[in-house]
């Protein structure tokens, strides 16, 4: 359906280009140069729900976890000057983990460019590296074009950020004509410089099913762009067919079920035990929709040294960057996967996976056994708490987390059942992501809720006291929207990563990493979110059962040991092979 | 140009020249210089002009660096959304040639010796002359323009002295329309 209106200013116009892309909810905050926009928000409170962060941080990082949930394009607005260089982190993130945005900023007169006007900054400019595109429109008849273009580019190949500038004179200046053509009424937009979807190319399948079906040690490494181009069942057909090992990234997490004969965990720093120790062994790696970070490498030059990898990714700035493909897929994963899978032969690898399972046992015994069981003293430990609510929701939870050990710990310790289920920061490590992240997550459940008639999965903020306190005061987006965030603060009163590092690394001089910190539990109830504190075992059980009852935020307020540290561990400069199981190796 | 050529040892250093073809946007030649100054890498020359295809536009730019490393250049650069196409060339692959003006003092022009020296040696236009100084173009490979401006610096005669930076034609036919089709039949 094209919209076709008469004599609309640009403010309304360019609300008509979000209702008719489907957008229903936007998250931001307003300002002198974007007021044109709120006020036509006015006349589209039916169509479009404005959630108001505190912060315009706190608005992008719910904008991020919001796509995230459902891979659709997640808009959010700020003013210019300030309002929009607060969006900077946000676009950040979004670029490092390929999230669909548009973030529309305000912008001062376009008569006053230039100028250093009030609340004018260079956003295009500042903004560039760290979006997918942007766009400064400076005329309303700009508006269809470019709205179009930028909900195309967002969420097409790789997503990414995209920031759309646009002048005050622009959102007040009449056009007699409008009209607007959706990207899901006509999915063909023609940028010639930029062409997303790259067909599978048949000689690349044929030689990637010669290397899988001679393999002897092969392994999957399933990431990214498996969730993003909803292949998780896909990889997992692919996986039982071939019976190759899956392990999946950092974002791969929750892209093959917890307990699945195949799966054999994460690779990289803090990931488990077999997918490092025994990657180097492997002679093919599938890497699927991933992009072979340093935190996955680990050593670079002594990175699989005998594999031949067969890489498949959508970026082709990607393939060849960090490790050389023998085999690059240029491609969607699903696409590329669905290619593969009536090829492939069957097989098994009965004694390779045992060797994973071997490895698991050790990791079990040496570091997991003894983080999930009871101290003497009753005090807490961060996975102990994470196995619990993990056991208690299921596995079907979605966690969302800040960034730090917690995070470390919320990934290694939470059995993902249901897919699409972890959100967190990963390229830009970004603290202060997790509260509004949550909040984003669950407004986005609720939705799917309605929509389905299906209970909305519970949403679990999994944060760190130094984190938390970035963005702590988007305690007031959850309260006002009584979205039922749980937040689950896991507080060692330390910058715990950063600790860790200087006590393994830094001859244990912990600078600047210790904190005083508020009392939590006062500051949620401040907010008027409940909460409560625990630092005993005897009060964990009941207090997680009031946690994940509670149809309210909540916060629960974790004290756990100080100084414990996430392990394994690749540490900076060694191999995956090297990978620690305790401190002392 | 074939960029497996198995002939370019990776790791060594070469000179490149990259052209970039861009969409007419504003902003774009800090996009192109992005890519550089991410890596702080120096670019050694930049010129950007229209194409021959409307709409285009063309950048030439000369780069010291490893294959390695000018295979991710052009992959970051093609990953932009408004960038069309880049390609990175052997000295070998392509004709470059640069321009150069020199703003002098006519008195060398007016010395038959010198005069004769100069056009001998080097052929440069005279485009303008007047009393006091005289202007004087001449194109071709940058070392043929290094040694004009060598020549001519021990008389003490340089009022100004300016150079286009490399411009270059591929000895290749016409790669940018054979990478536009095969962009046809490589995506949906």
């Amino acid at each position: 359906m094209t919209v076709s209106k008469e004599n609309i200013r640009g403010s309304h116009a360019l609300l008509e280009c979000l209702v008719a892309e489907g957008v229903d909810t936007l998250f931001g905050y307003p300002g002198g140069a974007i007021m044109p926009v709120y006020d036509a928000m006015y006349d589209y409170s039916e169509q479009l729900t404005h959630i108001l962060a505190r912060h315009e941080q706190g608005a992008i990082h719910a904008a991020e976890a919001y796509a995230r949930i459902d891979r659709k394009t997640a808009v959010c607005i700020a003013t210019s000057g300030p309002g929009a260089t607060n969006l900077l982190t946000g676009l950040y993130d979004a670029l490092l983990d390929s999230t669909p945005l548009v973030a529309i900023t305000g912008q001062v007169l376009d008569s006053l460019l230039g100028s250093d006007a009030f609340q004018e900054s260079d956003i295009i400019g500042a903004s560039a590296p760290l979006t997918k595109w942007n766009y400064q429109i400076s005329d309303a008849k700009q508006i269809a074009e470019v709205m179009r273009k930028a909900f195309y580019i967002a969420n097409s190949g790789r997503p990414g950020p995209v920031l759309i500038d646009i002048t005050k004179n622009a959102q007040i200046q009449i056009l007699e004509e409008f009209s607007y053509e959706s990207n899901k009424d006509n999915p063909k937009v023609n940028i010639r410089s930029y062409r997303p979807l790259p067909k599978v190319k048949s000689q690349d399948i044929a030689a990637a099913v010669e290397l899988i079906d001679e393999a002897k040690q092969p392994l999957i490494l399933a990431g990214h762009g498996v969730h993003i181009a909803d292949a998780q069942d896909t990889l997992k057909a692919f996986a039982e067919k071939t019976g190759i090992p899956v392990s999946t990234t950092f974002h791969g997490l929750s892209s093959m079920p917890a307990g699945h004969p195949l799966y054999v965990g994460l690779p990289g720093m803090h990931g488990n035990y077999g997918p490092n120790f025994l990657s180097n062994e492997s002679d093919v790696v599938i890497a699927i929709g991933m992009r072979f970070d340093d935190r996955v490498t680990g050593d670079l030059p002594r990175y699989l040294p005998d594999a031949k990898v067969i890489h498949i990714e959508i970026d082709q700035a990607e393939i060849n960057k960090n490790v050389p493909a023998t085999v690059a897929i240029h491609a969607d994963a699903k696409q590329a996967l669905e290619a593969l899978l009536p090829l492939v032969a069957e097989k098994e690898y009965p004694e390779w996976l045992a060797r994973f399972r071997e490895c698991d046992k050790k990791e079990k015994e040496l570091v997991i056994d003894d983080l999930v069981s009871t101290n003497e003293d009753g005090t807490l430990k961060m996975p102990q708490v994470m196995r619990m609510v993990s056991d208690k929701t299921e596995g079907n939870a979605v966690v969302v987390t800040d960034v730090g050990q917690h995070q470390m710990i919320g990934m290694r310790y939470y059995d993902f059942k249901s897919k699409d289920a972890w959100i967190s920061s990963g390229g830009s490590g970004t603290m202060g992501f997790g509260l509004p992240a949550a909040f984003g997550a669950a407004y986005a459940e609720k939705q799917r809720a309605e929509r389905t008639g299906k209970a909305a999965r519970p949403v679990i903020a999994v944060v760190g006291d130094g984190g938390f306190q970035m963005t702590i005061q988007e305690l007031g987006m959850c309260s006002q929207w009584e979205v039922p965030v749980k937040i689950l603060l896991l507080d060692n009163n330390y910058l715990g990563m950063v600790r860790q590092w200087q006590q393994l690394f830094f001859d244990h001089r912990y600078s600047q990493v210790g904190l005083t910190n508020p009392d939590f539990v006062k500051i949620s109830d401040g907010f008027g979110v409940p909460a409560e504190r625990v630092s005993h075992v005897d009060q964990l059980n009941d207090a997680v059962d009031r946690f994940l009852s509670a149809e309210t935020p909540y916060l629960l307020h974790v004290e756990v040991i100080n100084e414990e540290n996430v392990f394994p561990m690749v540490a900076t400069g060694k191999s995956v092979a090297e990978i620690a199981l305790t401190a002392e190796g | 140009m074939d960029l497996n050529a198995p002939e370019v040892d990776h790791d060594a250093q070469h000179s490149y020249t990259l052209t970039v073809f861009t969409e007419n946007v504003p902003g774009l030649l800090s996009e192109v210089v992005s890519v550089f100054t991410r890596i702080k890498m120096n670019i050694d020359t930049l010129t950007v002009s229209a194409s021959r295809i409307e709409g285009i536009h063309r950048f030439t730019m000369t780069i010291d660096c490893t294959k390695k490393l000018i295979d991710k250049i052009t992959a970051q650069l093609e990953k932009k959304v408004d960038i069309v196409a880049a390609f990175a060339y052997l000295s070998h692959e392509v004709v470059a040639r640069e321009i150069a003006m020199f703003k002098i003092d006519t008195k060398v022009l007016n010395d038959e010796k010198t005069k004769k020296e100069l056009i001998d040696l080097h052929n440069p236009a005279v485009v303008e002359e007047h009393d006091n100084y005289a202007v004087l173009i001449k194109s071709g490979k940058e070392a043929k323009i290094q040694a004009m401006f060598d020549y001519l610096e021990p008389h003490d005669c340089i009022y100004e002295f300016v150079r286009s930076g490399r411009i270059a034609v591929v000895r290749e036919m016409d790669p940018f329309s054979k990478r536009l089709d095969s962009m046809d039949k490589e995506f949906h």
